[in-house]
């Protein structure tokens, strides 16, 4: 059965994120006081980052239980944003010890009682916010085929690698389905790579979180991103649902306008308490 | 006067863990005559400390179910001082600040024939008589084990809701001589369950060794989810044996 092999520090799983940074990012994003998508693109992946490093964190540190890669398109560039000496791919303790800065935030968190709390927690910072020039998103996702090409050829037993586009959808070099296509035809001997697109959009719509049709979607950039995602594997749809998420059969890892933090906790490397939070 | 004899205790870490990074906790008191077994989570940091010191206090008879989230108090002090005196790295701090957590089961043995447990987790107590099985909480099917739990925290306000969602379990029966009361983490509690609970799939030879030569084949064969394996094995006297 695939999607069920575990991910261990002998066996590590694989998280690559593409992150549009073209000039259209600079444009507000949907219902916040004039914050741009840029600037909610680098919170979504910062804090993709840090939830993915402290899923890992133990007490004597961070265990490799993931190898991470970050990929920016913008203008004329493609490249990676991390410092990674050797390649695209960096193990998550590298990572982990590697912010830019990391800034104090207030956060309002449960308080078990059916009530919130504000707590100051740390919030480190890898991403900072970039706009500039044309979106080549096909060439994105065709660098990335490259990465993830090397890495499961090198991991055939692993949990096949998840892979985020984080976007406003507006493609300016052609149609990047192909290049998806591409991409999700990768996979390990536990199944095809999993490709997860995070929407961001000037549109005022309502977020929409793992849909299984394109109906709700409110332009074509929604839909053809929807079009291009992975459909969730069963088990995948198992944990989505235990982290509160309404899923039904050909749910698709797709996000429009939503935090996609959670998906980090669809993978199983161990027991994770419901009333952690 | 019938003194408890002492329990066999089983311990081995996950494929690919070393035993530093062991994260149940096995504790007994023969003098109490009290028996736990605590399984810290291990998306969660310091849940090894936090699963000793639920054993330890257990045995020590300082948790209760009647006021168990004001017993957890000194507990969970202790938690926090052991953790917060080291400098910390941000996601270390981070760890901290959600808390630890761990699954736990206690069993106390009264000299009179009665026993007493409580349960909160996936950690299981079992009980059984003449290969039948009397006796399983706080799950007694194998299908409820899942990777989401509710678990005991080491921070208070995580376990303000347990009692109301039903989390805290408390149970008491009679036992007789010639009972097995087990008590296990949830891999193996699972497996347990799945096959029917019969003291025959307990299949090794007592010692350390052929425990983990067992879990081992058991992985194997994929009859065992790969997570740390503790098992506390207490088999009840004659009423009037000797020590």
């Amino acid at each position: 059965m695939a999607y069920q092999a575990d991910i261990s520090r002998s066996n590590p799983g694989c998280f690559l994120f593409l992150l549009d940074q073209s000039g259209s990012m600079a444009d507000p994003f949907s219902g916040t006081g004039g914050h741009s998508k840029a600037d909610e693109l680098a919170t979504i992946i910062n804090r993709l980052l840090a939830s993915l490093v402290i899923r890992c964190s133990k007490d004597e540190g961070v265990r490799d239980y993931f190898e991470v890669g970050v990929i920016g398109y913008g203008g004329s560039s493609v490249k990676p944003v991390l410092p990674t000496p050797n390649g695209p791919l960096v193990k998550i303790s590298q990572l982990a010890n590697a912010p830019l800065r990391i800034e104090d935030r207030t956060q309002k968190i449960p308080d078990g009682a059916g009530g919130l709390v504000e707590q100051t927690v740390k919030f480190p910072i890898w991403i900072d916010p970039k706009a500039d020039g044309g979106t080549p998103m096909a060439q994105a996702l065709n660098e990335g085929t490259s990465a993830i090409s090397t890495w499961v050829d090198q991991h055939r037993g692993a949990f096949p690698p998840v892979i985020f586009n984080i976007t406003d959808g507006e493609a300016t070099d052609g149609d990047p389905g192909n290049a998806a296509d591409a991409l999700k035809n990768l996979g390990t001997d536990d199944g095809a790579a999993l490709l997860f697109n995070v929407h961001l959009s000037e549109h005022r719509a309502p977020a929409v979180e793992f849909p299984a049709s394109d109906e709700t979607l409110p332009d074509t950039f929604a839909k053809r991103l929807f079009g291009m995602s992975s459909p969730l594997p069963p088990h995948l749809q198992t944990a989505a649902r235990q982290e509160g998420y309404a899923v039904e059969d050909g749910t698709r890892g797709f996000v429009f306008n939503a935090d996609a933090a959670a998906v980090i906790q669809f993978l199983d490397i161990g027991t994770r308490p419901a009333n952690l939070r | 006067m019938m003194v408890l004899p002492a329990p066999a205790a089983y311990r081995v870490p996950k494929l690919g863990s070393s035993v530093h990074e062991y994260e149940d906790a096995i504790a007994w008191s023969r003098r109490h005559a009290r028996f736990a077994v605590a399984d810290g989570a291990s998306a969660s940091a310091f849940a090894r400390l936090w699963a000793q010191l639920l054993v330890r206090g257990y045995v020590a008879g300082q948790l209760g179910a009647t006021c168990l989230e004001t017993d957890l108090s000194p507990l969970q002090q202790q938690w926090s001082c052991r953790v917060e005196q080291r400098e910390l790295p941000w996601y270390a701090l981070e760890q901290a600040r959600r808390g630890a957590f761990a699954a736990l089961a206690g069993l106390t043995v009264g000299l009179d024939g009665t026993w007493t447990a409580l349960a909160v987790g996936d950690t299981c107590l079992f009980q059984v008589r003449d290969a039948a099985l009397q006796t399983a909480l706080p799950l007694s099917e194998p299908e409820a084990f899942d990777s989401r739990p509710l678990l005991l925290g080491s921070r208070p306000a995580a376990n303000l809701a347990l009692r109301a969602q039903g989390a805290i379990v408390c149970a008491e029966g009679t036992w007789r001589p010639g009972d097995a009361f087990l008590l296990m983490s949830d891999a193996l509690a699972a497996t347990f369950l799945r096959g029917g609970a019969s003291l025959d799939l307990l299949d090794f030879d007592r010692t350390a060794m052929g425990f983990k030569q067992w879990v081992h084949r058991l992985r194997t064969d994929r009859l065992l989810r790969n997570d740390d394996v503790s098992l506390l094995w207490l088999n009840m006297p004659p009423i009037d044996a000797p020590a």
